[in-house]
């Protein structure tokens, strides 16, 4: 420190650290509850170590085409031409979520938009990217994953530049022999199944399907119970007494049932997992908003609501419902944990999703079928993951009740 | 509360009645072709064969009747409380059935007398002599109340029943053992880390407690047979069942036999019994050992513990005769509502040990499109979960003066 500065302690940059505003109060500038919640929320060790595992997942699942791909990023062929087999081989889907990714990193990143705005504009990107990618897009549909390796061996180009890990999720290596239920080698990081498939690629492959599963499902039953608790709340009487005895009955049938009995009745696909763990997880979320709104609705200001004589929808749902929505919120990170993992239980029992989409669950069904005796690095890799996704979203949910309700906090310190 | 305990037995029913109806209309609604599974494959050496064939197998299982009227039947059969049906043996049934024959015997050589009716004129006009109780109808000479009917099943060829018997002690014992473990165990636990609060230790219990809580069950079960039931790795463990091979010839204790020791049969169980017990416990364990910290920290902080504390007592019996028995109201509940949940467990670890009890039952009906089994399996299921939460509303009614039902 040179001797001209004088001698003032000075705040140290903290990141998140903002200097007190122009108007010259030392005061922290007002925050509304959502965002003080969310801030003592990440601001235990728990939840902060899920959040990072969370975000390090939602980037693999959402680049893991260009982490892992058979097909080269770049190639160079002997006559000078420069071309990119791997974009060419990407799906729709892909450039989707990687525009909704960044946009979602750009917006809420920087902090400067309101969150419905950035929501809205998050969705118009995915939505027109999706469109234009759909029409632009020609992947081959049945891909030959061996092609670019063959061709590079026959010496066709002079040079070559490949993802950081060179194998599809589905490439079952044809071309090098017999390369199944190698343990983790140099070259193949986390070793390859019986199939021949690099496992670190499926498990890229696999964070996206968990992700997609677990938010997805949350958010139909999240809306589905929102709906349905919100009419059985604020109406009481019959509706709510008829509403009550149909949630009894769908409780009563085991989530991991009614799961069953659908997948197997109705086929498998992931899309239809999806809907349909959204639609035998609403329950908890219903009788949550449903008390809340219980006690919402005798409270002076949406009786004022009501005098003004404002439309149902909104005084349901613009001016109860912010005000309900917290426990709802809290039980949604839950609800995403409980989605990946009855995902992960339904490919484990073989019901699931087939050998063609990479999941967890699924590795671990092979791993325990087994091929030719114990193979560890089927079972520990991905069920490691399904471990740590499901322990943050579990540390996450605590934080967030603690934040939510310090009252409780009291009581469980 | 008497009136909520009488509201809450009444409302049983019915909920599981909607909850079985739900069940039904799915699997009715599905795209699977019941009739189909129920074939053997191939095609048919006789024309019109096999159109007769599946004629006859929707007839025999009522698959031609709208889903509705065929829940509602398969409801009159489960159900111990509805209408007995007449059966082909019944004496009344044979009566009818002969006297049908020789009436429509007479009604055929009468009208072969006649003389201008053409032969199947003549049958059309026999069928029509319908001589009651056919088999298949309700009767309703005998009291309504009966043995619940569960069907057969349509791939094992034989009653559901002692199929559902064979392996509901099964998954009862495996919860039996497993739940006690858990809850002594938590208790413990609990116990221990509300005494020592805020320190190092409870503060890494707790973290332990919830990463065990997300271990997944498929985890755990594929490493627990992996590594320590395999031989490529340590072989200490049994891999699949409940008993060895041997077990029928085992003596029942342990002990040396012919100069040689032998396990015997029990100790052969319980070492089959270790990995399931332990992959259907430890989900429970960490949960409830969390709840017991939790009440018991509400407790402790109560007024009446600090006057015990103040009356000079000793800090063990103000612990456990003061505080524990106060926190035992919402551990008694919450440990009536893990019964059902253990046994949804038990479907992934009975398929993981190769255990044939009620949950891998009701898988390998459902892969194998065994209607009626998978829904006997899943309706006790469905009991089961039932009778597990209406013990713990009457547990939560009984033990705590406080709460109030009757509003």
């Amino acid at each position: 420190m040179t001797a001209s500065q004088p001698p003032i302690a000075v705040a140290p940059a903290q990141p998140g650290y903002r200097p007190p505003d122009a108007r010259g109060s030392s005061e922290m500038a007002p925050r509304s509850m959502w965002l003080q919640a969310l801030r003592e929320t990440f601001a235990r060790p728990g939840a902060q170590f899920g959040r990072v595992w969370v975000v390090l997942l939602a980037f693999f699942g959402v680049f893991a085409p260009i982490l892992a791909n058979s097909y080269p990023i770049l190639v160079k062929s002997k006559a000078g031409q420069v071309f990119s087999p791997m974009l060419a081989n990407l799906f729709p889907i892909d450039f989707t979520l990687i525009a909704v990714f960044m946009a979602a990193l750009i917006l809420w990143g920087t902090g400067r938009f309101s969150f419905l705005k950035s929501l809205l504009t998050i969705l118009a990107i995915g939505v027109v990217t999706f469109l234009i990618a759909k029409a632009v897009c020609n992947p081959d549909p049945t891909p030959q994953y061996d092609e670019y390796r063959r061709r590079e061996v026959a010496g066709e180009f002079s040079s070559v530049i490949r993802t950081i890990v060179p194998y599809s999720p589905n490439d079952r290596l044809r071309d090098r022999g017999d390369q199944a239920l190698l343990p983790p080698s140099r070259q193949y990081w986390l070793g390859t199944t019986e199939f021949g498939e690099d496992m670190l690629s499926r498990m890229l492959a696999a964070c996206r399907i968990a992700l997609t599963i677990g938010f997805i499902s949350t958010t139909i039953a999240t809306m589905i119970g929102v709906s349905y608790g919100a009419l059985m709340g604020y109406n009481g009487g019959t509706i709510d007494l008829l509403g009550m005895r149909f949630i009894e009955i769908v409780e009563a049938i085991p989530r991991l049932i009614l799961l069953l009995i659908v997948t197997v009745s109705f086929g498998r696909s992931l899309y239809l997992m999806m809907v349909v763990i959204g639609l035998v997880s609403w329950t908890s979320d219903a009788r949550f908003v449903r008390a809340e709104f219980m006690k919402l609705r005798k409270l002076d200001f949406v009786q004022a609501a009501v005098a003004v004589g404002l439309p149902r929808w909104s005084v349901l749902f613009r001016h109860m419902l912010p005000n309900g929505i917290a426990p709802v919120l809290v039980n949604a990170s839950f609800g995403v944990a409980g989605a990946i993992l009855l995902e992960s239980v339904l490919s484990f029992l073989g019901l699931g999703l087939g050998p063609d989409d990479p999941s967890w669950g699924q590795m671990l069904e092979q791993a325990r079928k087994g091929g030719r005796g114990f193979n560890w690095w089927i079972a520990v890799f991905p069920g490691v993951a399904i471990f740590l996704t499901v322990f943050s979203y579990i540390l996450i949910g605590e934080a967030a009740r603690d934040a939510i309700d310090p009252k409780l906090k009291k009581l469980r310190d | 509360m008497l009136i909520y305990l009488i509201r809450r037995l009444l409302l049983f029913v019915p909920t599981l009645i909607g909850a079985t109806f739900i069940v039904f209309m799915i699997m009715a609604l599905s795209p699977i072709d019941i009739v189909a599974t129920l074939l053997p494959p191939g095609g048919e050496l006789l024309p019109g064969e096999k159109a007769a064939r599946e004629e006859y197998v929707m007839e025999r299982y009522g698959l031609n009747d709208p889903p509705p009227v065929q829940y509602l039947r398969w409801l009159n059969n489960v159900s111990p409380v509805g209408f007995r049906i007449w059966k082909r043996g019944d004496r009344e049934v044979e009566a009818a059935k002969k006297q049908q024959t020789e009436m429509r015997d007479a009604k055929v050589v009468e009208l072969r007398a006649a003389g201008n009716m053409k032969l199947e004129e003549i049958e059309k006009e026999t069928k029509k002599i319908d001589i009651r109780p056919n088999p298949g109808q309700f009767r309703f000479d005998k009291p309504a109340v009966k043995w619940p009917d569960l069907g057969e099943s349509f791939i094992q060829s034989r009653s559901v029943a002692p199929i559902i018997g064979a392996a509901l002690p099964v998954t009862l014992t495996l919860q039996l053992i497993a739940l006690p473990f858990a809850l002594t165990l938590a208790m413990l636990s609990g116990i221990w880390s509300a005494v020592h609060r805020g320190r190092l230790l409870d503060i890494g219990t707790g973290t332990v407690l919830l990463g065990i809580y997300s271990v997944p069950v498929i985890l755990l079960g594929t490493l627990f047979i992996g590594f320590l039931a395999n031989v490529q790795y340590i072989r200490i463990f049994p891999a699949a069942g409940l008993h060895s091979d041997m077990a029928a010839q085992m003596r029942f204790f342990p002990g040396t036999h012919n100069g040689h020791w032998e396990s015997g049969y029990l100790l052969d169980w319980l070492w089959h019994l270790a990995g399931p017990v332990l992959c259907i416990s430890y989900v429970t364990l960490a949960y409830y050992s969390k709840l017991t910290r939790t009440a018991l920290l509400e407790t402790l902080n109560a007024d009446f513990v600090r006057t015990a504390r103040a009356k000079g007592l000793d800090e063990r019996v103000v612990l456990f005769r003061h505080a524990f028995r106060n926190s035992l109201i919402p551990l008694i509940t919450v440990a009536a509502s893990f019964l059902p949940a253990m046994v949804v467990g038990s479907i992934v670890v009975e398929t993981i040990f190769n255990i044939n009890g009620m949950g891998r039952l009701a898988i390998e009906a459902l892969k194998a499109n065994d209607r009626e089994l998978f829904l006997s399996t899943s309706m006790l299921i469905l009991i089961l979960q039932l009778t597990g939460f209406l013990i713990a509303d009457i547990l939560y009614a009984v033990a705590d003066p406080r709460v109030s039902y009757d509003s």
